[in-house]
């Protein structure tokens, strides 16, 4: 599956010795990648709306190979079904403590993420059978995650609040998993890139 | 992947004390399960179910909707249910959707059923 992101991120040079990633330095304005990429540099670049993509890019000012620490980062991508969803819970598990995240954070990632993907196993593809692509990425004090299908669209933003102050006898029983996702993460982003569903999810750990 | 929620049940000095035996509860198929038989346990007569959640580690929503319909059979039937030994984030969970205020819930099956017992 091609996401879009993937190709903002393909000018990015990486020098896999030093486990560094140096940026472009001949030519201002190259795109550098997505905030998951830049994070950290933000004081030397400025951002855009990818025409082709959407997606919001970030762009060199005429760094001269300016090196940071290479984020860890771990993509998982299968099929979108009850079937593959303990590979995926792995897949989540074993992610987070590589990238030792612990305690609260874990829990929290961890319920946002079985939420967002339970969305769309369930929902994304309610006549065909299609993909979910998961991608954890940790940087510094932050953990940036997207899931990326290729189904029906559906912007799980869009879900009302549910009351839940209400009596047991008056309980609505939906909506619950999107409330926990927005009380437990401390950013949520929806968008519809061609014909793809991609929500992203930003947890700041070790901090505010 | 299992077919069915698995727990535990005894009954001790007037409770019904149902111990949830998955680690996860992820799987969206199995909330219906679960529905069923919590529902199903009021149905026969259980007049206070106590949940121990003590080997949960991971729950999705699903199953909260699971815990909202057994406690809508509970109302109707006079009977209680209440929770016992949730993880902090669980718990933070059962908070943030209100299910705190839904249902009784205890740090250990010990403080319930010193209150919950006969």
């Amino acid at each position: 599956m091609e996401v879009s992101t993937w190709r903002c991120r393909a000018v990015l040079k990486v020098n896999p010795e030093q486990e560094t990633r140096k940026w472009p330095a001949s030519k201002s304005l190259d795109r550098l990648g997505t905030l998951s990429e830049v994070e950290g540099l933000t004081e030397h670049i400025s951002s855009t709306i990818c025409e082709k993509c959407g997606l919001n890019v970030f762009m060199n000012n005429g760094l001269q190979n300016k090196t940071v620490e290479k984020p860890a980062k771990f993509v998982f991508e299968t099929v979108a079904d009850i079937d593959h969803l303990e590979e995926i819970n792995n897949f989540i598990e074993k992610s987070l403590k590589e990238l030792d995240i612990q305690g609260e954070y874990y829990g929290h990632i961890c319920v946002s993420l079985d939420e967002a993907v339970t969305n769309v196993v369930m929902y994304a593809y309610p006549k065909t059978k299609g993909n979910v692509r998961i991608t954890i990425e940790r940087l510094n004090d932050r953990v940036l995650m997207e899931i990326i299908d290729s189904g029906d669209p559906f912007n799980p933003l869009d879900h009302p609040v549910p009351d839940v102050s209400v009596s047991i006898e008056k309980r609505m029983i939906g909506g619950l998993g999107i409330h926990l996702m927005r009380n437990m993460m401390d950013e949520l982003n929806y968008r519809r890139i061609g014909d793809k569903n991609c929500l992203s999810l930003v947890k700041h750990i070790g901090g505010s | 992947m299992s077919d069915s929620v698995q727990f535990m049940e005894e009954n001790r000095q007037g409770v019904t004390i149902v111990h949830i035996v998955n680690q996860r509860l992820i799987e969206p198929h199995l909330s219906d399960d679960l529905t069923r038989r919590l529902c199903a346990l009021i149905e026969g007569g259980a007049l206070c179910l106590l949940i121990d959640m003590g080997a949960v580690a991971r729950i999705s929503s699903v199953f909260f909707r699971s815990f909202i319909m057994a406690g809508k059979k509970a109302n109707e039937k006079k009977a209680k249910v209440s929770f016992c030994n949730l993880t902090p984030v669980i718990k933070e969970g059962f908070v943030i959707t209100g299910l705190d205020k839904l249902f009784k819930i205890y740090d250990s099956e010990g403080k319930a059923m010193g209150e919950l017992g006969e």
